[in-house]
């Protein structure tokens, strides 16, 4: 038995929504559930995750009036979630806990708590207090820290920094819900400030206000559904060992050269059934730029140290061997934590992505993610 | 070479040791567990220079962290007590350890001998 995604759904992402979480979570739940063809009494189950910034699946059951509830999930995780949440929305469909799941993450990510900027909500671990006493305390500087290491073990360097985010630039000028559009060129991206070396302004993702969602149900189900299904071959979760006690508690990792993404990348093409070679298309965990070598790299997609070379010879464009980030990524389509990454993807197969349509593509590799642990999943066209 | 004490936690088990306190060893288990001075001498694994703080009030810029691994065998962070750009492998050592600040670490670059 396979399931698929049969439906997405987006709000609009932008830097002030004015509206609640749990009316964001629930404008995308019901246009997923509408792109599928389905009513939300066809919905049995619910899953989500947040960092305590969001609508539980509770509420959102409650505001679709859903009379069937089989299964309610909420993960306290972030970036690492959207595929992980995905294969276990699938495990709970294959295991006969649900028939239908739609699975969302809404934010005010903007307007209300931002995630680049600290990590001192709530009593801080032993390991956050410590980094706050240094000045050691927010989301770019950690993962700054990652891309160094990558650059000294690679010989990565500022240029692949760059041909990364000018690679997404061409897709997110062409993605109408892209809240970063506009080409960039190489001087552009070099006068863009520094915000913690290696990584400038223009590294970084865009935070946003909105929210993103998928329906999941059995593939026998998805085949009498409005759209052509986006099969889950298989994925994985894994996080390498002693990840900390916190996401920037790097002190007991070894290898910042390497991220979850290196982890799972066995089980990864194992459970998918098909090898690095063979996937379509990669929609990269990209919080930062950096964080797209680390990805192509870890799973084996591009050997150790080619990623800049690959991205600069126009093998990630829409016409390349390997179509990467085809929304312009979350750093120019906006931060919703990777959801809208599984959407795009989603959209892609369908052949459904406008201008950004890469051709006769017949699988996805998704990866959510990029710091000690993490998921990845593939999705295709056909079984 | 001198360089001020950097306070480590220990196991008594493995022998390993590390810088966050932890109630049981996260290489073995363990939790016969002792804190204990080590000697701050290390390597610079990598780092970070900021250069736009993201703080409330904001702190001032330009400053770097470093990730030190030290002759011991724990990697910890602390502030880098230059203004040059740090080299991977550089040998530096603990200058200051501030009690009243959650026991920050500061490092200065060294000599090789």
């Amino acid at each position: 038995m396979r399931t698929a995604i049969v439906g997405v759904g987006y709000t609009p992402l932008t830097p002030n929504s004015g509206t609640t979480t749990l009316d964001l979570a629930l404008q995308a739940c019901r246009a997923a559930i509408a792109d599928a063809g389905l009513k939300p009494a066809d919905i049995d189950g619910v899953a989500s995750y947040s960092m305590g910034d969001s609508a539980p699946a509770q509420s959102v059951a409650t505001g679709l009036a859903m009379e069937t509830i089989d299964y309610l999930l909420d993960l306290s995780l972030g970036g690492q979630a959207p595929c992980y949440l995905t294969l276990l929305a699938d495990a709970a469909i294959k295991a006969g806990m649900a028939k239908t799941v739609v699975i969302y993450r809404a934010l005010n990510g903007r307007s209300g708590a931002r995630i680049g900027r600290t990590d001192t909500h709530g009593a801080p671990a032993p390991s956050t207090a410590y980094r706050q006493a240094l000045g050691f305390t927010a989301y770019p500087q950690y993962m700054a820290m990652w891309a160094r290491r990558f650059m000294i073990e690679t010989g990565a360097n500022e240029d692949d920094l760059a041909a990364v985010v000018m690679a997404q630039r061409w897709y997110s000028h062409r993605n109408p819900r892209a809240v970063v559009r506009g080409e960039l060129t190489r001087e552009q991206y070099y006068q863009s400030p520094m915000v913690a070396s290696p990584l400038r302004a223009v590294d970084c993702t865009r935070e946003v206000d909105g929210a993103c969602a998928v329906v999941l149900t059995s593939l026998d189900r998805a085949r009498d559904l409005r759209h052509k299904p986006a099969i889950l071959l298989g994925g994985a979760y894994a996080s390498g060992a002693r990840p900390g006690l916190d996401m920037g508690d790097g002190t007991l990792w070894a290898d910042y050269a390497r991220n979850c993404q290196h982890m799972l990348r066995e089980r990864l093409w194992r459970n998918a059934g098909i090898g690095p070679q063979d996937v379509g298309a990669a929609e990269i965990y990209d919080c930062f730029s950096s964080t797209v070598l680390f990805g192509l790299e870890g799973l084996g997609l591009v050997p150790k140290g080619g990623a800049g070379d690959f991205i600069r010879s126009g093998a990630t464009g829409v016409t390349g061997k390997l179509p990467v980030n085809t929304h312009g990524g979350l750093l120019c389509e906006g931060y919703l934590h990777g959801m809208n990454s599984i959407a795009e993807a989603v959209l892609q197969l369908r052949g459904d992505a406008g201008e950004r349509t890469v051709a006769g593509l017949e699988s996805v590799v998704v990866t959510s993610g990029a710091l000690m642990d993490g998921s990845a999943m593939v999705l295709a066209g056909h079984e | 070479m001198t360089s001020t004490a950097v306070p480590l936690q220990s196991c008594r088990g493995c022998g390993r040791a590390w810088h966050t306190v932890l109630p049981s060893c996260p290489y073995c288990a363990g939790i016969d567990l002792e804190r204990g001075d080590a000697s701050g001498l290390g390597r610079v694994y990598s780092w970070v220079t900021v250069a736009r703080s993201l703080e409330d009030p904001p702190r001032p810029v330009p400053y770097t962290i470093i990730a030190v691994d030290l002759d011991v065998g724990a990697r910890v962070f602390g502030r880098y007590d230059a203004t040059e750009e740090p080299v991977a492998g550089e040998r530096v050592a603990c200058c200051r350890v501030e009690a009243e600040r959650n026991g920050a670490l500061t490092f200065r670059s060294v000599k090789e001998t």
